[in-house]
């Protein structure tokens, strides 16, 4: 794993932070992106310990996988750039746009370039979800539980909160063996 | 004012499990039935608006109401406000973490915990799909990401970009 220093790790999450439309849950395929393929700064794994850290809170996902990420990679400082880079861009507009006008969505192209952006925005979730699951699951078990918990989710509409207790109980029930060594 | 921001989105910051749109039940509560500060239309606009800017939307509407309300102070105190939680309790398990790296409890529950948050990750794309496409022109949109990023490596910020003048173009 190469080393970033506070600065890259600023200059980055400025970058995500200024094109994740549509809030945390859309951060998730820039980060990997970013952290794990182009720069090598996580692997998948981390990356995927950092998301459970991040679900497992409350409050805004991409507030606290921004902090979880800075910290994994460069302890107190690199939260508090990470989180920076994160946020500066969406206080920053929203601001400007409380100061100096109110309807933005009135305007047709910004309108149009969202509905197009939208679309894209879960191409790339969806990719970051094949990704990490391919990451994730490591035999059948787990592709089960995977199963199971999107089940849950999605027909009975449980609480994602949950699911995140349903996998700390899983991963307790886990006896010492193969799954969890060769992680 | 400041201190009645403060309480309000520490609320919200502390008690919204689940990030982005699971924040909207207790931000109108707290908003318009408890405080009053804006009117069912204006939480919509704002609701609108953190769809057009980048961001999550409990800090885009804390600070946009702040701001309302007490100017750029009511809005940097809304705003610490509702990541105050994240940052306490994410960094206290980041210290748990840290300090029990080589636990076999701690490694079991994360192996565990890692198919779950793929469901999670799944469960938001498929939530969103309804609303992100809903023709056949945004599926071509996404089934064009999916190819130029999932197969032709293009860059991700490059693909939303793309996407953004594609949608002027075809909408």
């Amino acid at each position: 794993m190469g080393r970033c220093t506070k600065t890259q790790l600023f200059r980055a999450f400025l970058i995500i932070g200024t094109v994740s439309f549509g809030g945390g849950y859309a951060m998730i395929p820039l980060i990997r992106r970013e952290m794990v393929e182009r720069t090598g700064w996580l692997t998948d794994d981390r990356f995927l310990d950092a998301l459970a850290i991040a679900q497992s809170s409350p409050g805004p996902m991409a507030v606290n996988l921004s902090i979880i990420v800075g910290h994994q990679l460069l302890g107190a400082g690199g939260a508090f750039a990470a989180t920076a880079g994160a946020v500066l861009p969406s206080v920053l507009s929203i601001l400007l746009i409380a100061v100096f006008f109110t309807n933005l969505e009135y305007v047709p192209a910004v309108g149009r370039f969202f509905a197009g952006v939208r679309p894209a925005m879960l191409a790339l979730i969806a990719l970051a979800a094949w990704d990490l699951g391919v990451a994730a699951v490591k035999n059948r078990e787990s592709l089960l539980f995977l199963a199971l918990a999107l089940a849950a989710l999605i027909l009975l509409r449980l609480h994602p909160a949950l699911v995140m207790l349903a996998g700390l109980l899983y991963g307790l029930a886990l006896r010492r063996d193969r799954e969890v060594e060769k992680r | 004012m400041i201190w009645q921001l403060l309480v309000s989105f520490l609320k919200v910051g502390f008690f919204a499990y689940g990030g982005g749109y699971a924040m909207l039940p207790l931000l109108r509560h707290e908003l318009i039935t408890y405080r009053g500060w804006i009117t069912p239309r204006q939480f919509l606009d704002v609701v609108a608006l953190s769809q057009f800017t980048p961001g999550p939307i409990a800090t885009s509407s804390a600070a946009f109401v702040g701001f309302r309300q007490a100017g750029v102070w009511g809005a940097l105190a809304a705003f610490l406000a509702v990541i105050l939680p994240s940052v306490a309790i994410v960094w206290t398990l980041a210290l748990i973490v840290r300090h029990q790296a080589d636990a076999a409890w701690l490694k079991r529950v994360f192996a565990g915990l890692r198919p779950a948050v793929v469901a999670l990750v799944v469960y938001a794309a498929v939530s969103l799909a309804g609303s992100a496409v809903p023709d056949l022109k945004s599926l071509l949109i996404a089934v064009g990401t999916l190819v130029a990023v999932g197969v032709l490596r293009v860059h991700p910020f490059l693909a939303i970009v793309g996407a953004g003048l594609l949608g002027i173009l075809l909408f």
